[in-house]
This record gives C-alpha cells, structure tokens and sequence, in this order.
C-alpha cells in the first residue's frame, strides 16, 4: 500500500444518518453472527432474511408477525445494568422439537426425555443470543451482560403481551428490530425479536457514529482504529 | 328371576345369529357420509366450527357484534372483558392492557385500560340493542407468564384483573364469571349470541365459563 496515499473522504453522519439506520446496521451484524452460531451448532446451513427495524405503537406488534394461537419455544433473556433490553429466540414448538434432536444426535429417542429437550432449547437459545450480543457488544465497544435464559412455551400472543405491557408503560412507541432465519430442511421461521429500550438504542448509536465519523484513513494509509496492531505486522499482512 | 331372562335372552340372539347367511348380508356404505354439524360441537371445540364466523380481536382493540359470530382473542397477561347483553343477544369483548389511564396521556384507544374499557364498552354493546339491556360481564387472563420480567412487577397481570373489578363495580355491571391468574396464556372465544365464554389454555386445557 502506497505510504502518501491521499486520504479518503469522510463520512459525516450528523444527518445522513438517523440513529435507527444506525441499530439496524449493528443488529444485521449481531443476527449474522448469531446465525452463524446457530448453524456451527446444528451442523446445518441457515438462510437468514434481512433484518428490519419496526417503530409501531406496542399493541400493534402482533400484527407484524400474525403468528396469534401457534404455540412456541421462546428463549428470553434481558440486559443487565442501566440500559436495559429484552430478547427473544422464537421457534414453533415443533421445529424446536426437531432442533433439540438434532443437538442431543448422539442419544436414542427413547432416551431424551422431555427435560432434556427444554435444556438443548434453551442451551441453543442462549448460544444464539449470546453470539447477537457478542457480535454487538465487540463492535461498539460496550459491554452488554445478559441475565440467564430462561425458557417459555406457550401461545405465541400471550408470550408477546407481558413484553408489549412493559413497552407501553415506558413510551407509546415501541422499536423492534425483527430478524428471521429458517433451516434449509424445513419450512417453519424462527425469530429473534429484541425490543431496545431508549437508553440503549441511544447509547449504540452514539458509538456507531463514532465508528463513522472517523478518519478512515491515517496519514499513513492504515486504518485508524487498528492500534493495538504494531504498522509493520499489518503491512506485512496485507 | 333376571338370571333366567337374561339367559333366555342371549340364546335367542344366538339362534338369529346362526340363522342368517353371511353372504346375504347388505353391503356396508364405506364412503364417508356427510353429517349435519351439531350446535354443541362447536361449544367444546371453537376451532372445529366452520359455521360459526370468528372475528379476532386484536390487542387493546374492542369489538361489538349482534350477529351470531365468535369473538377471538389470546390473552397472557392482559385482560379479555367480555360483555354480554342477554336481553337483545349482542354482546362485545375488549382486550385490556393497563390497569389505569393515567399512565399515558393523549391516547386515542380507550380499550387499552381498564377504567376506560369497561364504561366504553358498556356504552356500545347498549346502543346496539334495540330493548333495554341486560348487561353481565365475564372476564379472563392475567396470567403471570415470565417469571421475572425487569422493569415490570410480577403481579402486572392481577392488578389488571383488579383494576377491571372495580371498574364493573363502579359502573354496576354484575361479573357473572371470571378465570384469572395462573401462567399459562389463554386464547378465548366469546359467543356473542349465547354469551359462552370458551377458554382454552395453551397446555391444552378447556374451561368454559
């Protein structure tokens, strides 16, 4: 790489971009790890749709996803500390079913008792969710501790009401960043549904700018946030 | 006696037995005949009815019918209210969010919280009655679904339950019958023209109220 090489130009981001296109960008990065992990547990390839970001008011969140009496396998876990987050992992309760057995392969069916199918589902659930807040977490250099995963089976509606309760006492809109994946061998989606509260959004937004507004390149044509790495080494790198 | 009329009894089923000839038996009609759908099917199973129209009702939403139709909504920890005017057969159901408007301000939905929801549904289910009403209520949810959801107490789906009590109380709506707490979602099905209240948990479990 040239040594004078003329440095680009950089992106102001004060109003190009809002703070949502913002988490939409840091949630894709965290749901394309989180699938990644998915599918290294399953040995399996995923397909995964292009996240969305949804700001509706709270009682019209149901509508987004019309999944009203299906009962499902939902993984829940929150944040610790000020900023505070719910996150869920979805999957119909059949689908989960076949999950756990594609997780504990190496038993005979007879064996897997119905405990030990809850454990894998929430094993996988906390897997999942941990690389998304991993993957979030590294990018934007903050520190994201979840509590332990807990694991609810139940009508799709009602696991979505008790969140929805909370959403609406905090504001009357709701954001949620929505992404779906699904196995290649089968036809039903799995969800990972995480409702951001404001104090969190604004803080990863705040560390994405940061990230943006940046002087791409130093004056010697190397990134500018590589600095734990010795100039020489990257060169010879590249 | 009864022993020996008995006895005489199966012998003579015997003897017709023995008497007729298999080959002249009639043929049985093995295709699948097609049966008139009962009434009470469809009080015991709500999704086997394909007579009766459903019509969900969606969060915080409020819906009010006098045709014969089933009014559909699930609940985990929000409240069904469901109110039924058996003198002109109609009835409505409301999905209840909040126990109390005074939270939010400026909000266009007054099925959202229960000291709105009840008046503004009584008020509707009377003005589409053609006699005086007769109005009883008949609610169910409140379930504790997450163990313990941060930023948000565990007994939300109770003090919902009792913010709806005392709003039928204080607009003298008599509560004919109610199925609350637990922590198991319910999906509810409200026959506007019979005034059944059919409750189905999501293990499976049916009650009707």
């Amino acid at each position: 790489m040239n040594a004078n090489m003329v440095p680009l130009k950089t992106v102001n981001t004060k109003d190009k971009f809002n703070n949502l296109d913002i988490l939409l960008e840091i949630g894709s990065m965290g749901a394309g790890h989180a699938t990644t992990s998915l599918s290294k547990v399953l040995h399996e390839p995923i397909k995964i749709e292009v996240p969305r970001v949804h700001v509706l008011p709270p009682h019209l969140v149901p509508r987004i996803y019309e999944k009203h009496d299906t009962v499902v396998a939902a993984t829940f876990m929150q944040l610790r500390g000020a900023a505070d987050c719910d996150i869920m992992l979805i999957f119909e309760q059949g689908e989960s079913k076949k999950i756990a057995k594609l997780m504990i392969a190496a038993i005979t069916e007879e064996e897997a008792t119905p405990e030990m199918e809850r454990s894998a589902i929430e094993e996988m659930g906390s897997i999942v969710l941990c690389s998304f807040l991993n993957a979030m977490a590294d990018f934007t250099l903050t520190k994201l501790v979840s509590t332990p995963p807990q694991l609810i089976i139940d009508s799709f509606d009602s696991i979505m009401d008790g969140l929805l309760i909370k959403q609406a006492l905090c504001s009357e809109i709701a954001v949620v960043f929505d992404a779906r994946f699904k196995r290649y061998a089968s036809s039903t989606e799995g969800f990972l549904i995480t409702f951001p509260s404001d104090k969190l959004q604004r803080k990863l937004a705040k560390k994405g700018k940061k990230w943006l507004n940046r002087e791409i390149f130093t004056q010697n044509g190397l990134p500018s946030d590589l600095i734990g790495f010795d100039s020489g080494s990257v060169k010879a790198r590249m | 006696m009864p022993t020996n009329l008995l006895d005489s009894h199966d012998v003579r089923i015997e003897k017709t037995v023995s008497l007729v000839n298999i080959m002249e038996l009639p043929k049985l009609d093995t295709r699948p005949t097609l049966r008139p759908q009962r009434t009470t099917a469809c009080i015991t199973h709500p999704q086997l009815s394909p007579a009766v129209n459903e019509v969900r009702v969606g969060m915080a939403e409020m819906k009010i019918e006098n045709k014969p139709v089933e009014l559909v909504t699930s609940v985990g920890s929000c409240v069904a209210l469901c109110i039924y005017d058996s003198a002109n057969r109609c009835g409505g159901l409301a999905h209840v969010m909040l126990p109390h408007s005074s939270i939010a301000s400026n909000d266009s939905l007054p099925s959202k919280f229960a000291d709105t929801a009840v008046p503004a549904l009584a008020k509707a289910v009377r003005e589409i009655g053609r006699q005086e009403a007769c109005l009883s209520a008949k609610i169910a949810g409140g379930a504790n679904v997450f163990l313990n959801l941060k930023g948000l107490g565990p007994a939300i789906g109770l003090k919902n339950v009792e913010a709806v009590k005392a709003a039928l109380n204080a607009n003298k709506i008599w509560l004919a019958a109610e199925d609350v707490g637990g922590s198991y979602g319910r999906r509810i099905v409200f026959n506007v023209k019979t005034g059944v209240v059919v409750v189905r948990f999501s293990n499976g479990e049916i009650k009707k109220l």
